[in-house]
């Protein structure tokens, strides 16, 4: 009874604190508290992972999204200077509202859809196996059948380090040479 | 920790989707474009995280997104090292100012 109660209160709080960090990333003026508000988002997820009995990709989610990802993000935002740019918009008051009212169709259609699709009640989870979701049972299943996935995600990452030097290096010896000189 | 229906981990993913893709489509701070693809990635993954704990006799959706959390970090380096690039080139990272394919 007392799990139930500590299961619905972690789900109902990560569940809120991902939707409004969502909105928060979406709807800031500023990049940074974007940031701040993806940093929200995945934090919560990171919650409902712990609810779905996902230990270690919780953790996972902390470590590679808050520790890094998010960490990049701010760290871009700091190089290209964090200010509020003015709003430059050049799209038409009708084209906003064309775009809104496809929108509200979409979301319309898409209840419909779901609301016909007659999926009975509420599917409830059976308790897990003692073991599901830990780090045992995840590791031997991406050593064994995900091998081959694995080892390719390896290749992707270094290529995607090699690429991204390749992309944000400075090109110019000049620039170099000034910046050089502008340091203490 | 069985009080809570797939259902509501399903809607909870759908409504973080949407407003990912929302983000991705109305936004015009290149940044904020990038996040909004975080947003649907992580709600992505929660569906396959849900449907894993309904289907609980093997590890498939967990293995998958740990997969798809290593793309989402290749992914948000190289689309930041870009965004880094077109600052260098255009000193601004809202998107439509960027036409150099354009004319």
């Amino acid at each position: 009874m007392i799990n139930a109660i500590v299961e619905q209160g972690l789900f109902y709080v990560s569940a809120l604190l991902a939707v409004a960090g969502a909105l928060g990333t979406v709807a800031s003026k500023s990049a940074i508290r974007s940031a701040m508000s993806l940093l929200a988002t995945i934090v919560g997820i990171a919650g409902l992972y712990l609810t779905l009995s996902a230990q270690l990709l919780a953790a996972i989610q902390i470590l590679v999204y808050a520790g890094a990802i998010v960490v990049l993000f701010v760290f871009v935002i700091m190089l290209l200077g964090g200010q509020v740019q003015p709003n430059q918009d050049k799209r038409t008051s009708s084209s906003r509202a064309i775009g809104a009212g496809l929108f509200a169709l979409s979301a319309i259609l898409a209840a419909v859809l779901v609301a016909r699709a007659g999926l009975g009640g509420p599917h409830l989870f059976d308790p897990p196996r003692i073991e599901f979701g830990s780090v045992s049972e995840l590791g031997r299943v991406m050593f064994t059948d995900g091998v081959i996935a694995f080892e390719l995600i390896g290749v992707l990452l270094t290529t995607a380090i090699v690429g991204v030097m390749a992309v944000a290096r400075t090109r110019h010896a000049k620039t170099n040479a000034k910046s050089k000189e502008v340091g203490p | 920790m069985t009080s809570i229906p797939l259902e509501y981990y399903l809607v909870v993913a759908a409504v973080i989707f949407v407003i990912g893709a929302c983000g991705f489509l109305a936004r015009r701070n290149a940044l904020i474009v990038l996040m909004s693809i975080e947003l649907m990635l992580n709600a992505v993954n929660l569906t396959l995280v849900a449907f894993n704990r309904w289907y609980a006799s093997h590890h498939v959706g967990q293995m998958f997104t740990f997969f798809i959390i290593a793309v989402a970090a290749a992914e948000a380096a190289v689309g930041l090292a870009i965004v880094v690039a077109l600052f260098r080139l255009k000193r601004t990272v809202r998107t439509d100012s960027v036409d150099l394919l354009k004319n």
